[in-house]
């Protein structure tokens, strides 16, 4: 765990010309970007555009088909074995549907990671799950089923368990979807408190305009037509002074342009 | 002062321990406190500190650079009095600003309420009570399935263009059509097993003939029902309990239902109609191909077709096949409805469609096995 002082510019992920895709299909290319420790960064983009595609090649589930992903000195896509594993290691992620393991309670489940790397006594295993829990809330439920939770709550217990370890990056999928407006807005206020109270660094996935505008220290928006990043910079600063069109018409919440009807010519 | 190194790259864990009189320990932890080095420190501390068996214990954490979960773990339990011997006081000072802040979020009552306890012990006569309630619960669904599932037929059959006949043809066609090739290949084997195991005891009585009369009717009234309805169970039964469990799952039976339409008319009776007369068929199919299997061992061992045609028709007669089928139709609506049955109980969760398919699977030979018992008796008593 970070200090939350340390909100300090470093940089903590760098991806360099990255080209992602999936057989002979490229969904991104040319992709630049930087992370930097303690800041909310937004991957955001339309539907279908490759954001969660990019996050599974991040968190080196796929692998690109060219480029660097930088973690510190180390680079994810030129590691094997054992170098790779403590670079995955370092960082926690939650996944779109929560991802728990269903025959587990939410206490095994946030306790998982510490069975399986840790050699820590139960107890201190039982303590770090808990006191995971209690960072998100989740401290009553640790009896629980997921499939007795909510969304939210599996959502708020994934997060438990994605920082389980003590990674210093925290990769979330779509945590707003599907959440009411209550749940969602508790979700991007501990998101917030992680990282300006705790030091976590996060690396979201949504297209949630309200949640990213709560959240996002900055920014970038991917489009499916160039392949590529049309848009960096805080959520405000693109709003106001993208020079892209469809930047702007995303973060204004705006229709596509009506097309003429020719009846009425 | 004990220096605690996982390994030559790691970070390390540092802890002093020294008396300070009356019945007073000091302890200084410093270094990095995270999951690998806290684990080596808290199993020092753990039999250091209760052997000490002191009044109060002052833990000094300033010399602690880094803290993670674990190394607060360490410092929650301490605090807790969980490594020292009951009536300890321990104080804990010194933590930086970064690592108090977390620390303060949890407290010892936070631990003490929501920690895993014990299950708690039941009585015998609460469980045996659970029990039959669970097992009348059950049998009452059962029986409601089994009026549900009559009527729905009736219904159908009542007003055939009402029946979705592409879906039963469908699944005749995968439960029956498709499993031609497993049937015959099982059925010619026990066939040919049967024959080579009987030969050689018929042999010491010189009454190898006699093989042709036993296959003939131990796989017509008896063993190929029985196989073909194994088999019907593993691979039709337990599918049609996943395919519901995961439109159950899905939701898809809800969705029939707002739309009007009842799961029961509109799925399970084309799969309980779809084995009645499936397996039957099937039946017959591997009573000719086990027989077959048989007379290639009879051949083997020198007896003509023709001796062997004639001694099989002495014994085998047209109300053994009539028994196999019959008992086919009793198998294949006991599976097709177990099976549905099974898939529309399916719970919520990742593994209640894999709990119902097995549920599916062992009900289905049970009740199976049970049947043909219940008949075999049944027959012996009207001497059929």
């Amino acid at each position: 765990m970070s200090d939350p002082k340390n909100q300090s510019g470093e940089t903590v992920i760098t991806v360099k010309s990255l080209k992602i895709g999936y057989d002979d299909k490229v969904l991104m290319e040319k992709l630049d970007f930087e992370v930097r420790r303690g800041e909310v960064f937004i991957i955001l983009g339309g539907s279908g555009c490759g954001k969660s595609s990019l996050l599974k090649h991040l968190i080196g589930l796929y692998r690109p088909m060219a480029g660097e992903i930088w973690f510190g000195p180390d680079n994810l896509v030129t590691k094997e074995g054992d170098e790779r594993n403590h670079i995955l290691r370092q960082f926690g992620v939650m996944y779109q549907s929560g991802a728990l393991f269903g025959s587990l309670n939410i206490l095994e489940n946030v306790k998982l990671p510490l069975d399986e790397f840790t050699d820590l006594p139960e107890d201190a295993k039982q303590l770090v799950a808990l006191n995971k829990l209690k960072l998100v809330a989740m401290e009553t439920a640790a009896g629980k089923m997921p499939s007795e939770l909510s969304g939210g709550m599996q959502k708020r217990a994934a997060i438990a368990r994605a920082m389980a370890l003590d990674p210093s990056i925290l990769f979330l999928d779509e945590p707003s979807a599907g959440l009411d407006p209550i749940t969602s807005a508790g979700l991007d206020a501990l998101i917030k408190d992680l990282s300006r109270n705790l030091g976590f660094t996060f690396v979201i996935v949504t297209h949630e305009l309200q949640s990213i505008f709560a959240v996002a220290d900055r920014v970038i928006m991917l489009d499916a037509n160039t392949r590529g990043i049309i848009g960096t910079g805080t959520p405000e600063e693109l709003k106001q002074n993208s020079p892209n069109p469809y930047v702007r018409q995303f973060f204004n919440r705006q229709a596509e342009p009506q097309m003429p009807n020719p009846k009425s010519n | 002062m004990a220096l605690l190194a996982p390994t030559l790259e790691e970070p390390a864990a540092r802890f002093e321990l020294h008396s300070e009189g009356n019945e007073v320990l000091a302890l200084k932890l410093g270094g990095t406190l995270n999951a690998l080095t806290t684990a080596e420190v808290w199993r020092e501390l753990d039999g250091q500190l209760l052997k000490k068996n002191a009044k109060a214990i002052d833990v000094d954490a300033s010399g602690v650079e880094h803290c993670d979960g674990a190394g607060l773990a360490l410092l929650h339990f301490l605090e807790m009095g969980g490594l020292t011997s009951p009536g300890t006081k321990v104080s804990i000072r010194g933590l930086r600003p970064e690592f108090l802040n977390l620390f303060q979020r949890f407290t010892a009552e936070d631990y003490e309420k929501n920690r895993p306890k014990p299950p708690v012990k039941r009585s015998t006569a609460v469980e045996v009570g659970e029990g039959v309630l669970t097992i009348a619960g059950g049998l009452k669904q059962e029986v409601t399935f089994i009026g549900e599932v009559s009527l729905g037929l009736a219904a159908n059959l009542a007003h055939p263009k009402a029946m979705r006949w592409r879906e039963v043809w469908r699944i005749f066609e995968t439960a029956g059509i498709n499993a031609l090739p497993i049937i015959s290949l099982i059925s010619l084997l026990v066939g040919l097993i049967i024959a080579f195991e009987a030969a050689a005891p018929f042999a010491m009585f010189g009454a190898q003939i006699f093989i042709a009369n036993m296959l003939g009717l131990i796989m017509a009234r008896e063993l190929s029902g029985l196989m073909t309805a194994v088999i019907f169970a593993g691979r039709s039964g337990s599918a049609f309990a996943a395919e519901l469990g995961t439109m159950k799952v899905n939701e898809e039976l809800n969705a029939l239902e707002t739309m009007g339409l009842s799961p029961m008319r509109f799925l399970v009776v084309q799969r309980v109609l779809a084995g009645i007369i499936v397996t039957p068929l099937l039946t017959v199919y591997s009573i000719f191909v086990a027989i077959l299997g048989g007379v290639l061992v009879m051949m083997a061992m020198g007896f003509s077709l023709d001796t062997i045609y004639i001694q099989m028709a002495e014994t085998l007669k047209w109300k053994d096949i009539v028994i196999g089928v019959g008992k086919g139709v009793i198998f294949g609506a006991l599976i097709g409805g177990i099976g549905c049955l099974r898939g529309l109980q399916t719970k919520q969760g990742p593994s209640a469609v894999g709990e119902s398919t097995t549920r599916a699977v062992v009900t289905s030979i049970l009740l199976v096995i049970i049947a043909d018992a219940v008949i075999a008796v049944l027959l012996y008593f009207l001497h059929i």
